[in-house]
């Protein structure tokens, strides 16, 4: 069996979304509705010299994590599934969602650590990011990949992943500590945080994400 | 309930539906096919279940004319079009070439992606339309941007239009009109009612200069004898460092301008970026962040000079062999010696040292950030000094223009590889050297009628040395246009006929252009277009401009029309299929201007001067590849006798490098680059390299630190005045120093990867990425109660908009931001913006070349307590025409 995987370089990402929007407006997604977003987390803060009256920058930093389904090597989307909607692919490894099953019940959303599935509000139901199966399946490769201006993803059998650009490391904030296997290989930024420093935040509004 | 239907009206499914039903309306053919549903679902032509569907549609190049940056990044969209119907979009990725740094792939941004839903957006235009309130005898304008709307029929409209226009012209005359489109600026932007109005014998039009270029293009010419002069991305690659003033690349550009510049990161180059925010640029590229107040540039600039000199870190020999005016020793003939810049910054007859501590005082960059770069730079041998246009876009904007190119010629640049010095971007972006052009289909015959009233220019302004009859011309300033128009003349007492009349009685707004929203002070344009007898408007979306219209008419979009090659950048040109046919009833400037003209008595072939055909052929044949960086270019297409028969136009056969079949197949040409190749530009290398043989193209030959031309010029205009050397000038009402304590704050305006400038603010995956949000420091915000994601109102001595506050540590304390062009949305009980278009807030202040003062704007931002329950904006309804299904 092979694992598909996203390789995503957090220190060339500009927030430009056009992975989110690429993804929005080929699966015609309504508002709400992200099988891709990109959080903007920062940090820092500023000191007052009150000699001078300036304000001097204290560590302050910020970059950009784009994320989508990390289709898990222990889906925990799929082990809470109550209505078996959700399934772990045998060939691909893709995680995906059977909309005819899902009873809209969210908890899979509840249960990712990354919050990937997303509630598509006229259908009841909760849909989700399938690496563009179809695409995958003609050779191509998702349209967040191949539509990424500063070329800061990319996709492949997980392990080719790993020996083009390393391990690198999931655990950076915004992301929770790995509890589920994500099928991701993340570049941290040069500022990246650990996971639960709690040395910053994530600036985008709730209804960007 | 009525939240709901809101919701579903923004979503593109409903508008891929909708469009299905206007295109049943509009041609009686189109049907929903299956294959519609199932495409609409998936990305790649399988159903939802995987299984795949019959393509049975077809791929076209969809034009993707988002002006992004005045002549920046355009690139490529591919849609898959079925029955007519627009299905998905994909951009250059591989289909054709792989990807590599020397043939970069043209992908588009998000704005690009989403151009089905904007050209299919609910707020189309779909008919003729007439405001209920007015009629020939009471115009009732006080109801503009209130009333509702009634259906008219096309006949109904154009006479209303004709008998209007007729009036006015019968009365006043051409000047009685305003037309806020753009004149020509370029083949995608060209409207045939701009050639019916200068055959009529002229509008008035508020382009004095230029929005976009801000006050560079006099300071570079005089200074250095070159214009829009920048190296090419490879040269760029050259640089050990990059050093720039704002430029967030990625949402001015868009395209592959911001990954050029971490090209250049990743092989080892440093970036420092100067600039009020950590941009998103800077996060992705910057090895540095240098946070500085909005428009301080220029001290900022003055303290580093500063410490140079008093440090003898510059680079003498460069200042001594190449420029005037740096010291008292190299001043040009007949100059006062006490005028050079180098007394100037060491205060020798001021008595005011532009040290570190004094430039600290004014930018908010400490002073031993100021030494450190100073030393820094001084150290580095290639450095690419880059400046953002809106740096220059304040008060006598050309005195940072001054610092930064004598600052750069202070350190060596410009002039070799890896040395350069400029403010146009990359060779991606604007630049006087094309490696690829499209032939103009705008006016490849030459026929289109000229404005009679427009008066010869200097670059982008008004030159009054060759102006012989002062009654002879007109051109409204931007940045004043809307009180001058409201107070009935315009100018400075000093201009050589002084001050100039108005009396506008009529406005068009159309051309592309969205001007009641788009220049400064929002608030006077409305008072404005309330006031005048008759507002007519043709706009393919309904726009704030044509809200406040009393006639409307629905205009094609790109996409309605295409068949032309085209290009707005330097390095790629694309051919534009027609994706679709026109929506409603909606139809091109063509036709509408050949209407009215006969209306009104012009004959119809002096307004619209080529036929489709012969612009689909003069856009091909006069496509050109570059051989050289100095001029040299090539036929770019094979055109065969076949291909012009199929045309039925008159023309010539011709080679080029691919048959016109080639190029519609793949949609676009982009040269294939290499190191050190013949497109490489490495701008002033010539001179530097000679200075005796090939000097610089100024009055002394050499570049101009000392510069009394551009100060006679710029000061000529009376709108502000600067030194013969670059200087700082406080300015009372604006910028640093002007706060108050009702408005402590500096406001800057960056742009958005939500818009083009106005473009796309409607479309809801851009509104849900992009929130239009008030930036703001953690300082500011603790020391408001704000926290982020809260309703904050924002004003200024101008105006007042309503958005959410996003609070972030990435702001500098003390500047707030609004992003450009949101549609104005007025709340008609409190007069505040809910949209939060920053021209409510925007200074109206017209400096130097007649260039808009922007960035500096004094304000205030509050946390918002009144009644106004603001939806987020990827919510938040459309405005749409009440009273038209």
């Amino acid at each position: 069996m092979a694992q598909y995987g996203f390789y995503f370089d957090s220190d060339k990402c500009t927030g430009c979304k056009t992975c989110q929007v690429a993804c929005k407006e080929t699966y015609g997604l309504p508002t709400d509705t992200l099988w891709r977003k990109v959080p903007n987390y920062q940090g820092g803060s500023w000191k007052l010299d009150e000699a001078t009256g300036i304000y001097e920058a204290q560590n302050v930093f910020g970059y950009f994590v784009s994320m989508a389904c990390n289709h898990c090597a222990a889906p925990a989307c799929v082990a809470v599934c109550p209505v078996a909607a959700l399934e772990k692919n045998g060939e691909t490894g893709i995680v995906s969602l059977d909309e005819r099953l899902c009873i809209g019940c969210g908890s899979c959303e509840t249960a990712c650590p990354y919050s990937a599935p997303s509630l598509w509000e006229a259908k009841g139901i909760f849909t989700k990011c399938d690496m563009c199966s179809a695409l995958v399946a003609e050779g191509d490769v998702p349209v967040c990949v191949s539509g990424c201006l500063m070329r800061a993803l990319d996709f492949g059998e997980l392990t080719e992943l790993q020996g083009k650009y390393g391990t690198g490391d999931v655990e950076v904030e915004p992301l929770p500590a790995d509890s589920t296997g994500p099928s991701l290989v993340l570049k941290p930024h040069r500022n990246a945080q650990k996971s639960g420093a709690g040395t910053g935040e994530t600036v985008s509004l709730l209804e960007e994400i | 309930m009525e939240r709901a239907q809101d919701r579903q009206r923004q979503t593109t499914d409903f508008s891929r539906r909708s469009f299905v039903k206007w295109s049943m309306v509009a041609g009686g053919t189109l049907a929903l096919s299956s294959g519609l549903v199932a495409c609409t679902n998936n990305g790649g032509g399988t159903g939802g279940d995987g299984t795949p569907v019959a393509q049975t549609g077809a791929w076209k190049t969809a034009p993707c004319m988002n002006n992004c940056s005045c002549g920046a990044s355009r690139c490529l969209l591919k849609a898959y079009v079925e029955d007519g119907v627009p299905i998905k979009i994909i951009t250059d990725q591989g289909q054709y070439d792989p990807d590599s740094f020397e043939y970069l792939q043209k992908r588009a941004c998000g704005r690009g992606r989403a151009q089905i839903s904007n050209i299919l957006s609910a707020d189309r235009v779909k008919y003729p339309m007439k405001r209920k309130g007015w009629s020939p005898e009471s115009p009732n304008g006080a109801m503009r941007g209130k009333d509702e709307w009634e259906r008219i029929s096309w006949d109904e409209a154009l006479d209303i239009i004709a008998s209007e226009m007729q009036k006015v012209l019968d009365t006043y005359g051409t000047r009685g009109i305003l037309s806020t489109g753009y004149a020509d600026i370029g083949d995608t932007y060209y409207d045939q009612i701009e050639s019916l109005l200068n055959e009529l014998g002229g509008a008035l039009h508020h382009d004095f200069a230029t929005v976009s270029l801000g006050s560079w293009p006099l300071v570079e010419l005089f200074m250095t004898g070159g214009l829009f002069e920048a190296p090419d991305y490879l040269a760029l690659q050259e640089s050990d460092l990059h050093f720039y003033y704002g430029c967030n690349w990625q949402a001015n550009k868009g395209g592959n301008t911001a990954y050029q510049l971490r090209h250049a990161h990743e092989n080892g180059a440093k970036v420092i970026i100067v600039d009020p925010w950590l941009n998103q640029t800077a996060m992705g590229v910057a090895d540095e962040w240098v946070p500085i107040r909005p428009g301080t540039d220029t001290a900022f600039t003055l303290g580093m000079a500063y410490h140079q000199i008093a440090n003898n870190l510059h680079n003498q020999e460069y200042l001594d062999t190449y420029c005037v005016g740096f010291d008292a020793e190299h001043m040009p003939e007949g100059a006062p010696a006490e005028g050079n810049f180098k007394d100037y910054v060491l205060g020798t007859y001021d008595n005011e040292p532009k040290t570190p501590e004094w430039a600290s005082k004014i930018s908010g960059v400490s002073a031993e950030t100021i030494k450190r770069l100073a030393e820094e730079l001084a150290a580095t041998e290639k450095i690419a000094f880059f400046a953002g246009q809106s740096t220059t876009k304040i008060p006598a904007g050309e005195v940072f223009g001054q610092v930064f190119y004598t600052f750069a010629f202070m350190n060596g640049s410009p002039g070799a590889p890896g040395s350069y010095a400029g403010w146009v971007g990359l060779h991606e972006g604007m630049s006087t050297l094309a490696s690829v052009k499209a032939g103009d289909s705008s006016n490849g015959k030459g026929l289109n009628p000229a404005n009679p009233i427009d008066p010869p220019v200097f670059v982008t302004s008004p030159n009054f040395a060759e102006i012989t009859d002062w009654d002879s011309w007109d051109k409204i300033e931007l940045s004043e246009c809307w009180e001058t128009c409201l107070a009935g003349e315009y100018g400075r007492d000093i201009w050589p006929g002084g001050k100039k009349p108005l009396d506008i009685h009529l406005i068009y707004t159309g051309g592309y252009q969205n001007a009641l929203n788009s220049l400064p002070n929002t608030n006077k344009a409305i008072e404005f277009f309330r006031s005048v007898d008759f507002v007519w408007g043709a706009n393919p979306f309904f726009c704030p401009s044509v809200q406040y219209a009393d006639v409307v008419l629905p205009v094609t979009t790109w996409w309605e029309k295409g068949e032309l090659a085209w290009t707005n950048n330097s390095d790629v040109v694309y051919w534009a299929d027609r994706i679709i046919e026109p929506v409603y009833e909606s139809r091109t400037e063509a036709q509408i201007a050949t209407d009215l003209a006969q209306k009104l008595g012009v004959d119809p072939a002096k307004v619209d001067t080529m036929t489709p055909a012969e612009r689909t052929y003069y856009s091909l044949k006069d496509a050109a590849y570059a051989t050289d960086v100095v001029g040299g270019f090539s036929p770019l297409l094979t055109v065969s006798q076949a291909d012009i028969d199929a045309l039925g136009v008159a023309g010539e056969p011709q080679e080029g490098l691919m048959t016109l079949a080639e190029f519609k197949e793949k949609g676009f040409y982009k040269p294939k680059r290499a190191k050190d190749d013949a497109l490489t530009n490495i701008p002033y290398q010539a001179f530097i390299t000679n200075p005796a043989i090939t000097p610089a193209a100024t009055s002394t030959g050499k570049f101009e630190i000392y510069c009394p031309t551009l100060a006679a010029v710029v000061n000529s205009y009376g709108f502000s005045t600067i030194d013969p050397v670059g200087k700082w000038q406080f300015t009372p009402d604006q910028g640093q120093g002007a706060q108050t304590d009702e408005f402590p704050l500096l406001l800057w305006t960056p742009h958005s990867l939500r818009r083009a400038h106005t473009v796309n603010d409607s479309v809801t995956s851009l509104r849900e990425a992009f929130p239009q949000e008030c930036f703001m420091s953690t300082v500011d915000a603790q020391a408001r109660g704000i926290k982020n994601g809260d309703i904050v109102l924002m004003s200024s001595p101008h105006g007042k908009v309503l958005r959410p506050a996003k609070v972030m540590p990435t702001v500098i304390p003390g500047a707030v931001a609004l992003q450009d062009g949101a549609w104005t949305t007025i709340d008609e009980a409190t007069g505040i913006d809910i949209a939060g278009n920053p021209n409510i807030l925007q200074a109206p202040a017209a400096s130097g070349q007649g260039v808009q003062a922007w960035s500096g704007t004094i304000c205030q931002v509050e946390k918002y307590t009144g009644d106004i329950k603001l939806e987020a904006d990827k919510r938040r309804a459309l405005v749409l025409p009440k009273g038209i299904e």
